[in-house]
């Protein structure tokens, strides 16, 4: 199962991971090194960038493992804490990014993610992904956290310090983009296999 | 109404994360371990150079200080009082403990206030070191030996009388002895406390 649903660990591995078990560690970040991954790459639409968030992430689940007392899921805090640095970059670097990608005349940089498990991998998933991509930092994170992550408008809008119907409108505008964009691939793929037959 | 867009990002699958991420992460974690001990040590190597510094300079200070006194001090500190000497040679060594006690005092004052923020076992030791001095006070001022004045601390600080009375009972000396090693300890203490607080 993708994403950090279903993603559960024995309680005794997050103990032996209190103690600083370095295996403990290793199976903890084996478990959930690529929802956190994912989740970065999609919300920073850099895959370097996410490299590095993820990296510190895992940092900090592991130094402050002590202070996990299981009201959530692990999943949960862990994705707690990736949303957060996440937010924290995007934040320190926004207005830098901006005015980088708008003299590159364009909105973001191409990334070539590969995808776990290729079967999985379908051609409107590539559209949604590139067109997630094209999305502004915003509405991305806002896209992200509200449909794959399940969070609601009012926690976006506390996490981003914004209202709840900016959230709601820039979603909105976000669905529809997206909606276009696999519409589009779907009618391109139909295209090039009536050319091919 | 769930959209359905949102329904195929949810069925999007995960990303792969680089290959090597996990051996990265490993050795960061190891080289974070390593500062945290680094920084550790140095900030305890730099306390015990402060410390020790501090202590060279009232050692230095003390030095000059017994220098110029008279030379009945000299002979004090460089050899200690004997269990059951003459009455005048109780009384010149009473004196010159009371001067060593006076000179603590001194050191003592010359320190900066105490902050509210404290270490606890260091809080404990002086605290521990207050009452004795107060203990020895109370049986000095109890056999009469001494007269005593407030001086602001939380214990009884002795206006040393440099020209009391001329004979000492033998008893004076071992607690004027045991008044200046205990002043001496509190010194210590407070000095190291001043050093551990950022002074």
């Amino acid at each position: 199962m993708a994403g950090f649903a279903g993603k559960t660990l024995d309680p005794g591995i997050v103990e032996q991971a209190r103690r600083g078990d370095i295996r403990a560690h290793e199976i903890i970040y084996r478990t959930f090194s690529a929802p956190v991954y994912s989740l970065l790459a999609r919300m920073t639409g850099s895959t370097t960038t996410a490299d590095d968030l993820s990296q510190e992430t895992f940092i900090e689940v592991m130094r402050g493992i002590d202070r996990f007392r299981g009201d959530a899921s692990l999943a949960t805090w862990i994705r707690k804490i990736a949303v957060s640095k996440c937010l924290m970059h995007m934040r320190s670097a926004w207005q830098n990014r901006a005015t980088l990608f708008r003299d590159l005349g364009e909105n973001h940089p191409a990334t070539e993610p590969r995808i776990v498990g290729e079967a999985a991998l379908t051609n409107v998933h590539l559209d949604l992904e590139r067109a997630l991509a094209r999305l502004s930092d915003v509405s991305r994170v806002i896209v992200i956290l509200h449909d794959i992550e399940g969070y609601t408008h009012r926690e976006i809008a506390t996490l981003m310090g914004k209202s709840v119907s900016f959230s709601k409108s820039q979603l909105a505008r976000a669905h529809q983009r997206l909606r276009r964009a696999v519409e589009n691939g779907a009618q391109e793929s139909t295209s090039a296999a009536e050319k091919g037959a | 109404m769930k959209s359905d867009v949102a329904e195929l990002l949810r069925s999007m699958p995960d990303l792969e994360p680089p290959a090597d991420g996990w051996r990265r992460l490993a050795a960061r974690q190891a080289r974070l371990n390593r500062m945290r001990w680094g920084v550790g040590l140095a900030t305890a190597a730099s306390v015990i150079v402060t410390v020790a510094a501090g202590f060279l300079i009232m050692q230095q200070r003390e030095f000059a200080v017994m220098s110029t006194s008279p030379p009945i001090i000299e002979s004090i500190i460089v050899s200690a009082p004997a269990v059951r000497p003459e009455a005048r040679e109780v009384d010149a060594q009473v004196r010159a403990w009371q001067q060593r006690s006076q000179y603590m005092e001194r050191l003592l004052s010359g320190l900066p206030a105490r902050g509210r923020i404290a270490q606890a076992d260091t809080a404990g030791v002086i605290a521990e070191l207050e009452d004795r001095i107060a203990a020895v006070d109370y049986q000095l001022n109890r056999t009469g030996l001494n007269k005593t004045a407030r001086s602001g601390g939380g214990i009884e600080r002795r206006q040393v009388p440099v020209d009391g009375p001329r004979y000492q009972p033998a008893g004076a000396s071992e607690l004027w002895r045991r008044r200046v090693e205990f002043m001496d300890q509190l010194v210590r203490a407070r000095y190291a406390e001043t050093g551990a607080t950022g002074f």
